[in-house]
């Protein structure tokens, strides 16, 4: 008997008070998909199409064909898509890749990294405040570039009773300084998913 | 009765009993009404002492870190809100954005899914997710968000998403995506990109939704100020049904149903609510998780008569001195189908996002640099004064001033 009793109250505290402890940190590789899985765009996604561009773009005539690596400035990435995003940390992540995939093939151009400090770099040393070491006595000359990189994200979207579906495109376009198209491609990403019935 | 059956009807009275105490020594529970232990409990505090999360949010966010993913969202949700009204933007994108791919991510085979779908789990035990009203809302207010900081492309994404999450249900007779409020922020956000057309489309797809509450104006581009005035109380989940398997809204009036804008005593603006959330609530229609809930509710019952009727049998059968063996059968049969009908959930989840408004306007104001101060009046159905404030607003020189919000309570 005192051991049905044990049994019986064993179970109506099982049903009685299920606990909910926060998850323990753990290392996850951040290639791969995360365990909270939605349809959006994530990161990995964006290397993947980063990577791809950096191919194609470092096989380009002119690129290839260059004198010297022609100096590339990344515009911001933009997003035309339903799904909000970092667009610092795409844009970031963008630029990696491209160095990552095409060393030596091309220079990229870090205005909005640096352009800032070497500004203000530049009236100390009109200052005399600290000592150029080797720059012109003329002063601060900066880089200009050959291309602009641009990359826009555009989506359709849609849900239904049993789940939702993202489509993206990721179109890369490359331009000269003359508003010259020299290059565009585009990678898609769809991805689909269906709800569970309790939340439906 | 034997002496048998007196033994097993004591231990089960006595299994009852200790279920129905279970968590009545718990110091903290949650919002699914689970125990939270001590522990995590006064870690959360901790971190929220850690972090200096103002006092208006300290019980949602301990909440946020000491409940789990169950109901990580539902306490984002609230925490965020009530950052943006005591003026704690950045916190507010925090928890907003730490809502977001939670209600994003698909839970199809779920073990936590699953589970909520058993007879014998209760549907508030499942991750919150909320109702479509609810993860619509969830990006409305992000979209603001960036609105706020210019970002208007991730603004424009956010209200499209919006109308992405407001799903209804088969047998619903209005159109899903009809939020007024997320096409007029999309059109705001076209408007400072330089798209017009986009704009005027976003604004004839809102002049067409049933959900329309009246008038307001449309945005322009060279806006500098919105002002979005909440009224109300959001909708309130009930459960009725049978066994509390249905879900239903329940509405506290709006007794503002227009807003005014004066500066000096000269009117700027005058509107109807954007969107009108008990309306997004209650007119969703059927949801897939209400059969299951029927189902629960049909086992319960059916359990519960099980129970009455072999109860009945097993006294007869005592009565009649028939055969010791068939009634003790027959009543521990009884039994076990009054546990498992005492032992079902049915019950609808009604945990809900507690601090969203009734109704929320949004007006677009093109003011003058230097100092401003506006009178916002909240009408009656007659038009008469309800309520109003007053507040400055003190409008940048430059000349492309950025789009600055401004938020208010009735």
């Amino acid at each position: 008997m005192k051991r049905l009793f044990a049994a019986a109250a064993f179970v109506a505290l099982l049903f009685g008070c299920a606990e909910t402890p926060e998850p323990s940190v753990r290392y996850v590789d951040p290639g791969a998909s995360g365990e909270v899985a939605g349809t959006g765009l994530e990161s990995q996604d964006i290397a993947s199409a980063a990577q791809k561009a950096a191919q194609s773009i470092v096989n380009l005539p002119a690129i290839a064909n260059a004198a010297k690596p022609p100096m590339i400035l990344i515009a911001p990435v933009t997003n035309r898509s339903a799904s909000p995003i970092d667009t610092d940390l795409y844009t970031t992540k963008l630029r990696g890749t491209l160095m990552q995939y095409a060393p030596g093939k091309v220079r990229f151009l870090a205005r909005d990294a640096a352009a800032k400090a070497n500004e203000r770099e530049q009236e100390l040393r009109e200052s005399g405040a600290v000592q150029p070491g080797g720059t012109a006595a003329t002063g601060r000359v900066g880089a200009t570039y050959d291309y602009v990189l641009t990359a826009e994200v555009r989506g359709i979207s849609t849900s239904s009773k049993r789940g939702q579906s993202d489509w993206f495109l990721v179109a890369f376009k490359l331009v000269d300084f003359q508003d010259v198209l020299l290059w565009e491609n585009q990678y898609e990403v769809k991805k689909e998913g269906r709800e569970n019935a309790i939340y439906r | 009765m034997t002496r048998r059956q007196i033994g097993l009807a004591a231990l089960v009275a006595a299994g009852l009993t200790i279920f129905s105490a279970g968590c009545a020594g718990a110091k903290h529970l949650s919002a699914s009404g689970t125990a939270i232990p001590d522990e995590a409990w006064a870690v959360a505090e901790a971190r929220v002492r850690e972090e200096g999360i103002p006092p208006a949010l300290e019980l949602e966010v301990i909440g946020l870190y000491s409940e789990g993913r169950q109901n990580s969202v539902l306490h984002a949700m609230r925490a965020g809100l009530t950052a943006i009204r005591i003026g704690r933007f950045d916190l507010a994108k925090r928890f907003f954005d730490r809502a977001i791919p939670e209600v994003e991510a698909l839970q199809e085979g779920a073990p936590q899914a699953e589970r909520a779908k058993s007879v014998f789990v209760a549907e508030r035990e499942k991750w919150f997710k909320g109702e479509p009203y609810e993860r619509a809302a969830l990006y409305f207010y992000r979209g603001l968000l960036y609105l706020r900081d210019q970002d208007f492309d991730n603004a424009a994404a956010c209200f499209k998403r919006s109308q992405i999450q407001d799903l209804r249900g088969e047998d619903a007779t209005l159109p899903s995506a009809d939020w007024g409020g997320a096409e007029w922020g999309l059109a705001l956000a076209a408007l400072k990109q330089g798209r017009p057309e986009e704009a005027a489309a976003a604004l004839a797809r809102a002049a067409k939704f049933p959900s329309r509450q009246g008038d307001f104006p449309a945005p322009r581009a060279e806006q500098n100020l919105l002002l979005v005035v909440e009224a109300g109380q959001g909708p309130i989940k009930v459960r009725g049904g049978r066994q509390g398997e249905a879900l239903f809204y329940s509405e506290l009036p709006l007794l503002i149903p227009k807003v005014e804008v004066r500066r000096s005593g000269a009117l700027l603006a005058r509107a109807a609510a954007a969107e009108n959330l008990f309306f997004q609530a209650s007119t969703r229609g059927a949801r897939a998780a209400d059969r299951i809930l029927a189902g629960k509710a049909d086992f319960t019952e059916g359990a519960g008569a099980a129970a009455t009727v072999l109860g009945v049998a097993a006294v007869g059968t005592a009565i009649s001195g028939q055969s010791d063996i068939a009634a003790g059968a027959l009543g521990a049969a009884a039994l076990g189908s009054a546990l498992a009908s005492a032992s079902s959930r049915p019950e609808t989840d009604v945990r809900r996002w507690d601090n969203l408004p009734h109704s929320i306007f949004l007006i677009g104001l093109t003011v003058p640099p230097g100092r401003n101060v506006l009178e916002v009046i909240g009408l009656d159905a007659a038009g008469r004064l309800a309520e109003n404030q007053t507040f400055d607003f003190h409008a940048p020189e430059q000349p492309h001033a950025p789009l600055s919000l401004c938020f208010l309570r009735f």
